[in-house]
């Protein structure tokens, strides 16, 4: 049967995929602390039906080759880990990155996640922890009849409160951010949280603001970093090429359909 | 048999290979870097006929001449003879991903794979956790020098295809910067990218995963004048350069081709079945 078919069909299972990655980026742009996926392709494999330099007669060669490729793979799905903008909510529990780094809560399966949603919340055990109840790591406790609206979280991450009845605030704990060598090879696990692979390597910790740990702004939250008009235009060029290939489908399709007619 | 029918078939099975070509460009008309395959059919040998059962001896009174015994030349069919790749420059698109690298004029990245060198035009490189810059298949880009060993955010291309870093965060790995704190004071240079071309860039072969093979017969590679006629671009990604238009043109004319040779193809059958059936009544 004819190569371009399948050719055809790899180019709409690829935008296919590409469509996915853009309707779940665009699905996520209300979602805090998300980063963006995009789509990368490779070509498949060429198949070479006359090979370039091979004698011709005893004198000439072939002067070139016959290539031809069987369409397009998707090679990866690549994080782009730019800043999205921040949002003042001004809730005292909210903090938003400016800058590189993650935030580290310890899942229930007892391993780390790694995320840039820093809408945290406090459990009944005083514990900062985030929307789906995973405690911050390093743990933060605050003491008991604390004032809540005197929580203070510094641009380095010291947190401060005030307890009733004592006019000081004291530091009861000090943020960490982690970052990675390679971010972009990070696992998204659902939930804003991300682990940590063999691309990414391990986490490096740091204080907030310093070796290249971004500052830790409170009152505020990490928008995502989705562009709605760049996915529109992606989408777009993503449904022309689905298009283009699914021609290419009908065509083929055709001259079998004038290859069959032959024989009347 | 009548020769009509064969010359008919092979330029169905030619416009079969055209449009295997047209398939695959539309394929990867979203892939970065990806150059279009053009093809190229050629003629079978022509032969000349000449009238059967003649001498070419045509006796008059005065004596005799060779009186044009021969018919004419006869085409026997086409042949696909090649798949030619356009090296045409594909537009720019920005990402703002600093490790985004396009080429803006001739060349090719020179890319280190256990098979050997091999070149490419997709600048869609990431970094491993050992800090090397590498293909998305994990086969790392060459400076004239090697591989490159670069940090997020403390390294700059320009367009002569220098690696520049801050040299205060070199060293430990794990001593990360973010792009706000890095003053680029002490700007060392840690490599020139390897941009190479070929004498002879048509000999080039495709390999799949974006990359090609040099053999032989494209010659030597050698380095293109970085800056001048070729500049490396980064934060951009070079667009295929498939014309969608001109390619469903192509695939129009295909189509049609190969219903006209089918045309050929049975006018031939009914010929010889009108000669088989009507001519002569046994």
């Amino acid at each position: 049967m004819m190569r371009s078919l399948w050719t055809a069909a790899s180019g709409m299972t690829g935008q296919q995929f590409n469509i996915d990655t853009i309707s779940n980026n665009l699905s996520n742009v209300n979602t805090t602390g998300f980063k963006k996926n995009r789509a990368d392709f490779e070509d498949l494999l060429y198949q070479t039906s006359r090979v370039a330099g091979t004698p011709a007669t005893e004198l000439t060669t072939v002067p070139t080759g016959v290539q031809v490729g069987h369409g397009v793979k998707v090679a990866a799905t690549q994080k782009m880990f730019t800043q999205g903008a921040l949002q003042n909510t001004g809730n005292v529990t909210d903090l938003a990155i400016q800058g590189d780094g993650f935030f580290r809560v310890l899942l229930i399966d007892g391993s780390y996640g790694y995320s840039r949603d820093g809408s945290f919340k406090i459990d009944s055990n005083g514990q900062l922890v985030n929307s789906n109840g995973h405690r911050l790591i390093p743990e933060v406790v605050l003491p008991e009849n604390f004032e809540r609206d005197s929580l203070t979280i510094s641009q380095d991450g010291r947190i401060t409160v005030k307890v009733a009845g004592n006019d000081d605030p004291v530091q009861v704990g000090q943020l960490e951010l982690y970052r990675f060598v390679n971010p972009a090879g990070l696992s998204a696990i659902g939930q804003n949280n991300f682990k940590v692979t063999n691309a990414s390597g391990d986490a490096i910790p740091g204080r907030p603001g310093f070796d290249g740990m971004g500052q830790t702004v409170q009152r505020f939250l990490e928008m995502s970093n989705v562009s709605v008009v760049q996915e529109m235009v992606n989408m777009i060029v993503a449904q022309r090429a689905y298009e283009l290939n699914s021609k290419a489908i009908q065509t083929s399709d055709t001259m079998l359909g004038i290859a069959n007619s032959l024989k009347r | 048999m009548v020769r009509g029918i064969y010359t008919g078939a092979s330029g169905m099975v030619d416009q079969m290979h055209r449009m295997d070509a047209i398939s695959n460009n539309l394929a990867n008309v979203d892939l970065v870097g990806y150059k279009r395959d053009q093809s190229v059919s050629k003629a079978f040998p022509q032969m000349l006929i000449r009238r059967m059962n003649d001498d070419g001896v045509y006796s008059f009174p005065f004596g005799s001449a060779d009186t044009a015994p021969v018919v004419g030349m006869i085409g026997t069919g086409v042949e696909y003879n090649e798949s030619f790749t356009v090296f045409s420059q594909g537009a720019l698109k920005e990402t703002g991903n600093d490790f985004d690298l396009a080429l803006d004029g001739k060349g090719f990245f020179a890319v280190d794979t256990p098979r050997g060198e091999r070149y490419t035009r997709n600048g869609t490189f990431v970094l491993t956790k050992e800090g090397i810059l590498t293909t998305k298949e994990g086969e790392p880009v060459l400076g004239e020098n090697g591989i490159i060993r670069i940090k997020k955010n403390n390294f700059v291309v320009d367009e002569r295809g220098q690696v520049w870093q801050n040299g205060s965060y070199d060293g430990d790995p794990q001593r990360l910067v973010s792009k706000e704190e890095n003053e680029w004071e002490n700007l060392e240079l840690v490599d020139t990218l390897k941009v190479v071309d070929f004498r002879r860039d048509r000999y080039l072969k495709k390999e799949g995963d974006s990359l090609y093979i040099a053999p032989e017969e494209a010659g030597a590679s050698n380095q293109v004048a970085l800056g001048s006629e070729t500049k490396v671009v980064q934060g951009f990604l070079e667009g295929s350069n498939v014309n969608s238009v001109t390619e469903m043109v192509r695939m129009i004319e295909v189509n049609r081709a190969y219903e006209a040779n089918q045309k050929a193809i049975q006018t031939h059958d009914a010929l010889t079945g009108r000669l088989i059936n009507d001519a002569i009544k046994v």
